[in-house]
């Protein structure tokens, strides 16, 4: 036993007795270092800047696309220029519209412009079509 | 100034201190040399390999977090690196008996130090990863079992219990 330890030790001895054939400190060492980037410069940051700006116009981007096409080019008071009660009147825009895409809705007819009959105002009963049956009848 | 210690040095190179980077590398370039024609097959490897160690050491002691000991570190680039190598060149292209490998790592003029080599490797093949990595830093290398386990990122009794392990097993292989 003591013989294979001494032989161990041995080799220990011999295996740290092997040296560097060369000097490193010389030739790891640049000479001079060309440029060097500003420490604050790292890449980690300059990813979170990035990343960072990235997502802000993402979510700006999304907000100018969400509110583009509720923006009216141009207001019309459908009420004053019909003469319908506000209510009555329902457009759905999907894009800018043009005066012939405005459709009133079917259950509507024509529009009254007798605003001095209160029953006229329901939906579907047309003051002027309804007058106009009766005279037919 | 060769007394100071390794952190002392790191903190005077990080304060543009060259010669104190000099003192570190003489310091610890036999060792990381010694390691390196263990985990490599070829002496050119060995020695581009303690380059490349000790450039990254250069560039990166700047960045150092003072949380082990500056040779920890180096003995950490140097196993990515052995491994960055090992992976690049496939095995295949030095197909050689370790003898004939190792012949190549040292002057082939000096048997003796080539023979040494060969046992080491023989004595830490027979072994699991971790149980040669204890024997190589604490036989062969004489580190403390505290260095030892620094520079294993393990604890102390670990590093005992690898120790323990590896003799036995040693024993066992040896008859």
């Amino acid at each position: 036993m003591n013989t294979k330890k001494q032989q161990l030790d041995n080799l220990v001895a011999q295996y740290r007795s092997i040296n560097s054939p060369v000097d490193f400190s010389a030739r790891a060492m640049p000479q001079k270092l060309t440029y060097a980037w500003p420490q604050w410069l790292s890449i980690p940051r300059l990813t979170l800047a990035t990343s960072t700006l990235a997502v802000f116009l993402t979510i700006g981007l999304f907000i100018q696309l969400d509110k583009a096409p509720y923006e009216p080019a141009l207001y019309v008071d459908l009420s004053q220029v019909t003469g319908v009660n506000p209510s009555w009147i329902e457009i759905t825009v999907t894009q800018a519209p043009s005066l012939s895409d405005i459709e009133l809705l079917p259950d509507m007819g024509q529009v009254n412009t007798d605003l001095s009959d209160p029953a006229s105002y329901q939906p579907g009963n047309n003051h002027e079509t309804n007058s106009h049956r009766q005279l037919n009848t | 100034m060769d007394e100071q210690s390794d952190k002392e040095l790191v903190k005077q190179f990080r304060k543009g201190n060259n010669h104190a980077y000099t003192l570190l590398v003489k310091r610890h370039q036999d060792r990381i040399y010694r390691l390196a024609c263990i985990y490599l097959y070829h002496e050119q490897d060995a020695m581009d390999a303690c380059q490349e160690v000790f450039m990254r050491a250069y560039k990166g002691l700047a960045g150092f977090r003072f949380q082990s000991e500056p040779f920890t570190w180096l003995y950490r680039t140097l196993r990515n690196v052995c491994s960055e190598y090992n992976r690049k060149f496939s095995r295949d292209k030095y197909v050689q008996h370790d003898e004939e490998v190792i012949s190549n790592i040292v002057d082939s003029a000096n048997t003796e130090t080539t023979q040494h080599l060969i046992e080491v490797r023989e004595i830490i093949k027979k072994l699991p990863r971790r149980q040669h990595e204890v024997v190589l830093l604490r036989i062969f290398e004489g580190l403390s079992i505290e260095e030892t386990a620094t520079t294993m990122n393990c604890r102390p009794g670990t590093v005992k219990a690898l120790l323990n392990k590896a003799q036995k097993q040693l024993r066992i292989l040896n008859g």
